[in-house]
């Protein structure tokens, strides 16, 4: 019950950040509403505009008119783009949405991998520096990591391309090559992603499973006779995988917001790029559209990861449901 | 987390220090750092304002790291960004930890529904993605340096406050603690003279875990554009210097050597945390 | 065991690795669209009524609607008016409609489609084009069309003939809110291309040739604008065939085989006076200011060099209208102080003091031109003037300098290669506040103003405008500072050329349509 009021609470205070933030704004309120296109706007379309949003309306009212729009997913008006909010939205999320989950995907196979080796095989002689490197590549901004990528990978090698999530200019007509122009394009920045979360999951990884390494079921399972790798998959890392399950959702919603400036950086037409262009215009309705939207992507996959873990865990999973 | 109280002669830290190398590498670095950050400005003639040179100028004696579009030497730049992202970036890891210190003891030493209040906001901020949120903020909020911090620093204190909340938790477990109460001491004396000690490494800890989200979040901001402008920064440094990258080996002096102040102050930040927790938690040695 | 499984796992991944590259490396006989590389992606739903209001946004929509007259880069050139005429009384345009002209969906275009399209553009503006001049539109014939104005207006092919899209009867005839309306069927035009693709999110726009056009099927199959994040990359590495490039780059490309080509100055950054307060509403005190910089050496600074130094008649050398100023402001710091002098106020060691107030203004300036308000700043400081320089967000300036918050400012403005009538946009009427900071212009300006717009007599006129530009010089309303020059990089496969005066009401871009067709037809005109 406190799990569930606590996202409400957090529901309600990011709703009414997102509400509050434009007053903030100098000036005209109107620019909220409309950016800097104010140069269409005829005078007879202002008091239009004022009336449907209700801007000379008590701030009470005006945000319970905000709430029933959000409702009923009207994210707003982007005058820039001439489309509401949630129409100019949707493609990019979709290519976020590849980037992001694809990204999180290989970054956390490949890491829990990396991290049960890293475990078992501590006292090798390469795992110190492995661990080394995960540090580094760990504690490095994504768009730095994307940045480095670029300009060895695309600029001077020239192996893939600069912008774009597919081939413009299709080689040859076909779904095989159109499904192989998204890969290319996806290629690096993908790449970015996984390089920046990787690390973390492996020594997370690593971390947890350690302190499990020694466990008497450990030394019952290996009486037992049972091998190795079944012992490292099936117990060891079973447990350890527990404290990653709590923070895949909080590690999700950082990739989600790492995705912003690594899109800036390889021009990939996805929610992050139309975020940044969209702060460069100053395009306020569809800022304001876009964060929500991500937020709130963040706080489902929180509360789904979770709930997962509370499915995952047996120790838990016996205690109430709450 | 056992001996937290060893004695410290000179001599012991350092013997100790060689036993931990990535920790210390880590404590050269950032002191390097600091020493440019602070006194670079001073020692180097250039100001990052002035005209001093013809545009892109590469690198010469005169200009270590050339000049940049208008003429501005770029090792000034980089200098005095040093100074701003830092900067920026332990005001917030001290007031996040200030922050999360005083509401994790009052947690523990008052219990009952405030202990309860705050650690429901504790675990629903946490969800909150930190740049997500702040880019909202500083989208409509004009980005000074100190609507930065402040909006940083609301996104750093939720994470510290439940784990010193929860080691508070376990001193208080103490026998000496019970003994002290029963003897009459005074919350704020039990803070001080118990729990404070007990707590420095995992304060120091999460100061240099907040210090360095902080200087990673400043920086992604600024590459976006959202820095304050009357100040230099390593990301505003960067997203000029990417307008540039396919021109010749203009790259070279000006994306690289911020990319590298950058990565260095992260990477030892980073690796004195190690180095702390591996200390403490013997477990993680490799 | 292990180690066995590891390596097919790895052979796998190259495997898959392979046969992505293969795939990609693939040769490919398909057309190559030719792309125009773009920073900022995505200018609205090309349809007339849909796109962005800004000139990129005019720009695709031209390359699928056709206008009555074009022009290229000598004058206005038929489109789908063959030849017209002007009569006298009442002033009138007669139209010739070119008999081939179709629209995509095969209808021919006749005169119905012309008149309906200025009672709709009366209904529902176009950014652009003010249709108000246009009393009454008659069709005689289906190929005939007569434009009556209401008084002579000298604009009239440039801003209306020149600019205003041809709108298809068929299709929006029942459209009640054009901007929403954004299916394919709004994309028909008469142009010589045809809407094959809108990607909002990649800023894509791809164009067909359209076989049927009356001037004949263009020379390129496929072309189109792309958003591309660093233009010079993008360029370089071939993806896109023409982008602008920053002036650094020109010798390297030139050596790598890239045209590259300069684009004449037809945008312009000035300093905003806020003519409410004291003194910048004394002309002493901003000729004074025009005295204390040294243009010539900003343009070296801010610019790099490339740029020319504003004249104070605020029309460009480039522009066919413009007339060098016989008032001139070098750098004089001794004229500057004397001009001050002038205006009561005494040079002391804190300034320049009147009324035993120091003088102290704050300059306003968006983060773009940082570098120009720091120089000016160190140049007012160096005649003794005490200037702050703020820096802001464009969007906040804007809204000061409209509210008339603030002592000065920096904002530019383009379309200076357009029609003179874009002088009387910028000195009258409810864009004054925002290009000219309030500036009340003198009875003999506004006569000049209204006189220059009603003659059609091109030597006169272009007395009156010269005029026009001699009080601007004197007055100084605001100072124009310098005109930035920009280049375009292209892989010369095409002969882009610069319109005369900018493309429609004056877009400083290279990409008129008029390139892309077979070269056949007779130029100029009236």
């Amino acid at each position: 019950m406190s799990r569930v009021l606590g996202y409400l609470f957090v529901l309600i205070f990011i709703l009414s950040l997102n509400f509050a933030l434009p007053r903030f704004l100098p000036g005209d309120p109107l620019t909220a509403l409309v950016g800097e296109q104010d140069l269409i706007i005829s005078p007879e379309f202002r008091q239009e505009l004022k009336q449907r949003y209700g801007l000379d309306q008590p701030l009470a009212h005006q945000f319970g008119q905000y709430l029933v729009r959000l409702l009923s997913c009207d994210l707003g008006y982007s005058f820039y783009h001439q489309a509401p909010v949630s129409a100019v939205i949707g493609p990019p999320l979709r290519w976020t949405a590849l980037l992001c989950g694809a990204s999180f995907l290989v970054s956390t196979i490949l890491g829990i991998w990396l991290g049960v080796e890293l475990a078992v095989r501590r006292s090798r002689p390469w795992t110190a520096a492995v661990v080394g490197v995960c540090l580094v590549l760990a504690s490095l901004p994504g768009f730095l990591l994307g940045m480095a990528l670029l300009l060895g990978f695309s600029l001077k090698l020239g192996w893939f391309p600069f912008f774009g999530a597919l081939d413009l200019v299709p080689q040859v007509s076909g779904s095989a090559t159109w499904g192989s122009g998204i890969l290319r394009h996806l290629a690096l920045p993908a790449l970015t992603l996984v390089l920046a979360e990787l690390p973390g999951v492996a020594l997370l990884v690593r971390g947890s499973l350690l302190k499990v390494l020694q466990a008497p079921f450990v030394l019952a399972a290996r009486a037992l006779g049972l091998t190795e790798t079944r012992i490292k998959y099936r117990y060891q890392a079973r447990n350890a995988l527990l404290p990653l399950i709590t923070r895949l959702g909080l590690r999700f919603g950082l990739l989600w917001a790492g995705a912003v400036p690594v899109e800036v950086v390889f021009a990939y037409p996805g929610a992050g790029q139309l975020l940044f262009q969209a702060l460069l215009k100053r395009d306020y309705p569809l800022i304001q559209g876009l964060l929500l939207v991500g937020i709130l992507a963040v706080l489902a996959g929180n509360a789904l990861a979770e709930w997962g873990y509370r499915l995952a865990d047996p120790r838990v999973r016996s205690r109430t449901w709450y | 987390m056992q001996n937290l109280r060893d004695s410290g002669s000179l001599g012991a830290y350092f013997r100790r220090a060689r036993r931990y190398p990535g920790a210390f590498f880590g404590i050269v670095l950032l002191t390097a750092i600091l020493i440019l950050a602070l006194a670079g400005p001073g020692l180097y003639p250039y100001n990052p304002w002035d005209y001093v040179g013809k545009p892109l100028e590469p690198p010469s004696l005169a200009h270590p790291l050339g000049t940049n579009d208008v003429g501005q030497d770029l090792l000034s730049e980089l200098i005095y960004g040093t100074r701003t992202s830092v900067g920026i970036g332990l005001a917030v890891g001290l007031l996040g930890v200030l922050l999360s210190l005083s509401l994790s003891l009052t947690c523990v030493l008052r219990g009952g529904l405030w202990d309860f209040a705050v650690m429901r906001l504790v675990d629903s901020w946490l969800t909150i993605p930190p740049l997500l949120l702040v880019l909202l903020i500083v989208a409509f909020v004009p980005p000074r340096v100190p609507v930065l911090i402040l909006a940083l620093t609301l996104f750093s204190w939720a994470g510290s406050t439940r784990i010193l909340r929860s080691q508070g938790l376990e001193i208080k477990q103490e026998l000496y603690i019970e003994a002290a109460l029963a003897l009459g001491a005074s919350a704020p004396y039990l803070a001080r003279r118990h729990f404070l000690p007990g707590l420095y490494p995992l304060i120091i800890l999460n100061f240099l875990i907040q210090t360095r989200r902080a200087i990673l979040l400043e920086s992604s901001l600024a590459f976006l554009g959202l820095a304050d402008p009357r100040h230099k920064s390593w990301g505003m440094m960067m997203q000029y210097g990417m307008k540039f990258m396919a021109l010749g080996h203009y790259w070279l002096w000006w994306l690289l050597p911020p990319a590298l102040a950058l990565g260095l102050t992260l990477v030892s930040l980073a690796l004195i945390g190690f180095g702390l927790e591996s200390r403490f938690e013997p477990t993680l040695r490799s | 065991m292990k180690n066995n499984k590891k390596v097919v796992w790895l052979a796998l991944l190259v495997v898959i690795l392979a046969g992505i590259g293969f795939f990609s490396a693939g040769g490919g006989t398909a057309s190559q669209p030719y792309l125009i590389g773009d920073p900022q992606g995505d200018w609205g739903f090309p349809s007339p009524l849909a796109h962005n209001p800004r000139g990129p946004g005019y720009l695709r929509v031209s390359f699928l609607f056709d206008t009555l007259i074009w022009k290229d880069d000598k004058g206005f050139v038929p489109a789908l008016a063959r030849t017209w005429e002007y009569q006298d009384s009442p002033p009138t345009y007669v139209f010739h409609l070119n008999p081939q002209a179709l629209w995509h969906d095969g209808q021919p275009v006749t005169s119905e489609d012309v008149a309906f399209t200025v009672a709709y553009l009366k209904k529902h503006p176009h950014p652009w084009v003010d249709t108000r001049p246009v009393e009454k539109v008659e069709a005689p014939e289906p190929h005939t069309v007569r434009l009556i104005l209401s008084r002579p207006y000298a604009p009239f092919l440039e801003e209306i003939a020149g600019t205003m899209f041809i709108l298809p009867r068929h299709v929006w005839e029942q459209v009640q809110e054009p901007s929403r309306f954004q299916e394919p069927r709004a994309a028909i035009g008469s142009g010589p291309y045809t809407l094959v693709e809108y990607r909002r999110e990649h800023g894509l726009y791809r164009f067909a040739a359209f076989e049927k056009y009356y001037q004949g099927k263009p020379v390129v199959p496929e072309i189109g604008f792309v958003q591309v994040g660093n233009e010079l990359v993008a360029l370089k590495g071939k993806a896109v065939q023409a982008a602008s490039v920053p002036p650094e780059a020109i010798q390297e490309l030139r050596t790598q085989g890239f045209t590259v080509l300069s684009q004449p100055h037809f945008w312009c950054l000035k300093l905003l006076f806020n003519h409410r307060r004291f003194p910048q509403r004394e002309a002493a005190f901003r000729q004074a200011l025009a005295h204390a910089l040294n243009l010539p050496d900003l343009v070296s600074q801010a610019l790099r060099g490339h740029g020319l130094p504003a004249s104070p008649g605020l029309l460009p050398p480039d522009s066919s209208w413009y007339q060098a100023s016989q008032t001139l402001y070098g750098y004089n710091p001794a004229a500057a102080a004397r001009l001050l002098a002038s205006l009561g106020y005494r040079r002391t060691a804190g300034g320049w003091e009147r009324e035993g107030q120091v003088l102290e203004l704050e300059l306003l300036t968006a983060p773009a031109y940082a570098r120009v308000g720091e120089y000016l700043e160190k140049s007012f400081r160096e005649i003794g003037l005490a200037v702050r320089l703020r820096q802001m967000d464009h969007v906040v300036l804007d809204q000061r300098v409209k509210s008339q918050q603030f002592d000065l400012a920096l904002s530019g403005h383009g379309g200076l290669g357009a029609d003179p009538k874009m002088i009387n946009d910028v000195s009258l009427g409810p864009l004054a506040a925002e290009f000219l900071g309030g500036y009340q212009p003198s009875p003999q300006l506004t006569q000049l103003l209204a006189d220059q717009l009603h003659t059609l007599d091109q030597n006169q006129r272009r007395k009156f405008v010269a005029q026009i530009q001699e009080l601007l010089a004197r007055e100084l309303p605001a100072l124009p500072l310098y005109y930035p020059t920009w280049y375009l990089g292209h892989d010369g496969r095409l002969p882009w050329f610069f319109t005369k005066g900018g493309i429609a009401k004056g877009i400083p871009t290279y990409f008129n349509k008029m390139a892309l067709l077979p070269q056949t037809l007779p130029v100029s005109s009236p």
